[in-house]
């Protein structure tokens, strides 16, 4: 697999619209050269699971994604035995008063999940198991082989190895602690809110059509909002749908429209108490101290 | 800086030295990246950022460890123009001479202690050191790597709890309860016929934990320990609350949902409320029976009592108000740093004669009184609630908790 070096991956990054620091580009090349997954934390709606979907895109490869929850377990995740089909071959099998056995584990009557599918495609996927804190522990020891010798072992048929290894992706948000073994198996990188600057890069790379200056100010006063102790600071995905709304409000200038900045303002603040503590008058403040 | 980070690649034993000076530093590098180390300085030589940055990679397991590395590679690998003149191997991080260090509030600092304490420096390294750590005085740890360490084994041991109160499940094919509902639900897809069955097992209930935090002038010393350990068990148990007192209560559990472990230190440290003063323990636990018990305590409930009990309320009343306290909660922990001190006569028993509303004095002088402390929650058990949480992986009984 080519081994591309982290200004290139930087290059192809930013022509897909997703703005990476050296630091990530850096890992990103790591994890082609050592074959390791990569663990992503972040606060939320920073572009953890975005980092797995452009690099699928600027690689030309499928994107298999696990979205984790409490309670998945390997039938949703890893495989699953097609019990109607089994039936039915048996039920066929007596009708035809066939002598020869039927074999109802073989892997005709498989059902793939992510994790299978992700070890048994011709070329390599992008592997993104997202929010896997979210998952119990005991999922997490089972993730630990496919992690580290990129097999499944199903007891009915054996050990499948993978026929090509995929580019693995974890993300977590930190909501529990993951074990040490599943964090020893991976690279390690903390994605944190993006600078004034990157960030500004991000909206204009995502939004063409938006004034420079209508980018600057929204990015400004993001970035005032996380300095503040709210419940959720605003992600990059919530600045963007701010910026969207305004633009859809033909807004040029936060300084212009003071009543459409408040009434945008539950794109970027998600909790009652952080709406009502950055009421109109606050963001007037704000935009004031920023112009 | 200019320049290439290494010219050429250094010696494997130089290598080893820095895995070795991260380790010291909580870093938990195994054997088994050291090949990776390894691959990726012979290939990074000439790269200097590759170098670093894929270091960071491989070594950090944690946000905080990520954070902290850069500070870690430059002290270790240029120690000239930083504190350290030499690698941790050799000699200790910090310049200052072991007994400088003191504590604050939240964590360690690089302000002039009190003469009087820190006179000892603990040495050794490896398993023999973690042993000379989990008996070592809390008082006693002046070397600042010291008490990093130590810092970090008990924010460690409070999370040990979480997982020990998990061995206490297990699958077994054997026992349980058979789901009829839902196995026959599952039988639809195959024609009647109940090929997978679904059993249940006993629903746990995480253990529910009321902190109270002596955070006043005479457990300055403690006090940094006890919070990294009170962090662990609350994250740990993240329904849990915790309180902190010295001549009134005031609530902490905000603080301790810091992901960061440095903002919540900055948090506890910038508390308007968090100053130390004298001690009121009787009227800080009448406070809280007032207003917090009605809310947070449940008849599940565990407290938790961090506190050398030095108190200028009059005895009858602390009486009175644990004694209100005992009959809303489970059980409850008094966990002392002055049991277990040398020259200190106070036993758990002399401490129970007196305070029989408590169930259990502990030390909290050291990480090995703590994990008394994580045994004795972890004797409570997980009980059994009142619902039952279907398993498709077969039933998994409940064992005894021992109570």
């Amino acid at each position: 697999m080519e081994q591309p070096a982290p200004d290139t991956l930087m290059d192809r990054f930013a022509a897909a619209g997703y703005i990476a620091e050296t630091e990530l580009a850096t890992v990103l090349a790591l994890m082609h050269r050592l074959g390791r997954p990569l663990l992503v934390e972040g606060e939320a709606g920073v572009g953890k699971t975005e980092i797995a979907r452009t690099l699928a895109t600027v690689e030309d490869r499928r994107l298999i994604r696990l979205q984790c929850y409490e309670g998945l377990d390997t039938s949703a995740a890893v495989y699953e035995w097609n019990y109607s089909r089994q039936l039915l071959s048996i039920r066929l099998q007596e009708a035809r008063a066939a002598e020869e056995s039927l074999d109802i584990f073989a892997p005709e009557f498989l059902l793939e999940r992510p994790l299978l599918q992700s070890i048994r495609q011709p070329e390599p996927p992008v592997l993104l198991i997202d929010e896997i804190d979210r998952a119990d522990e005991a999922f997490e020891a089972y993730l630990l082989e496919l992690l580290s010798d990129f097999q499944v072992t199903i007891p009915e048929l054996g050990t499948i190895r993978a026929r090509s290894v995929p580019t693995v992706i974890l993300t977590s948000n930190g909501s529990r602690d993951l074990s040490d073994a599943l964090r020893r198996r991976c690279l390690y990188h903390y994605l944190d809110y993006p600078d004034h600057d990157r960030e500004l890069a991000i909206v204009e790379a995502r939004l063409p059509g938006i004034s420079h200056r209508l980018a600057d100010q929204v990015t400004r006063v993001v970035q005032r909002l996380r300095e503040r102790n709210l419940a959720k600071s605003p992600g990059i995905a919530e600045m963007l749908d701010w910026c969207s709304a305004l633009m859809a409000a033909s807004v040029d200038s936060l300084a212009d429209d003071g009543e459409v900045l408040a009434a945008t303002r539950g794109c970027v603040l998600k909790h009652r108490e952080d709406f009502d503590a950055v009421g109109a008058d606050e963001l007037a403040d704000i935009v004031r101290q920023i112009a | 800086m200019s320049g290439p980070f290494f010219p050429a690649p250094p010696p494997a034993r130089r290598l080893l030295a820095f895995a070795g000076h991260l380790r010291r530093h909580g870093y938990r590098i195994g054997v088994g990246e050291l090949p990776d180390l390894f691959r990726l300085v012979d290939q990074g030589v000439g790269d200097p950022a590759l170098t670093r940055r894929g270091l960071r990679a491989l070594c950090c397991r944690t946000h905080d460890e990520w954070r902290d590395f850069d500070g870690h590679f430059h002290r270790f690998w240029f120690p000239v123009g930083n504190e350290a003149t030499a690698p941790a191997s050799v000699q200790g991080d910090s310049p200052a001479s072991p007994g400088r260090a003191v504590v604050g509030l939240a964590g360690t600092s690089d302000r002039e202690p009190d003469s009087t304490h820190g006179q000892s420096h603990i040495e050794g390294s490896g398993a023999g050191r973690q042993r000379t750590l989990g008996k070592a005085d809390f008082r006693f740890l002046g070397d600042r790597n010291a008490m990093h360490e130590v810092e970090i084994l008990a924010e460690r041991l409070g999370q040990q709890l979480r997982r020990r109160l998990g061995k206490r499940r297990e699958i077994s094919p054997r026992g349980g309860h058979l789901d009829m509902r839902r196995s026959l639900r599952r039988s639809l897809a195959t024609g009647g016929l109940p090929l997978r069955l679904v059993w249940s097992r006993p629903k746990p209930v995480p253990l529910h934990l009321v902190i109270l935090h002596d955070v006043s002038h005479s457990m300055t010393w403690n006090n940094p320990l006890l919070f990294r350990f009170v962090r662990g068990l609350m994250r740990s148990f993240p329904g849990s609350a915790a309180f902190a007192f010295h001549t009134r209560l005031f609530e902490v559990t905000p603080y301790f949902r810091e992901r960061s472990l440095e903002r919540m230190k900055a948090r506890l440290d910038a508390g308007e409320n968090l100053w130390l003063g004298g001690t009121c323990i009787a009227r800080s636990l009448a406070e809280f029976n007032r207003h917090h018990a009605g809310t947070l305590m449940r008849s599940d409930s565990h407290v938790l009592i961090l506190s050398d009990g030095f108190d200028t309320d009059e005895p009858e009343m602390l009486r009175a108000e644990l004694s209100r306290m005992r009959l809303r909660c489970r059980q409850i922990l008094w966990l002392n740093p002055m049991l277990g001190r040398d020259g200190v006569s106070l036993t758990e028993a002399s401490l129970s004669a007196r305070l029989p509303q408590v169930d259990r004095f502990l030390p909290a002088n050291s990480l090995d009184g703590l994990r008394a402390a994580v045994e004795a929650l972890s004797g409570a058990g997980l009980r059994v609630g009142p619902g039952r949480t279907p398993s498709a992986h077969g039933p998994a009984p409940y064992r005894g908790t021992g109570q």
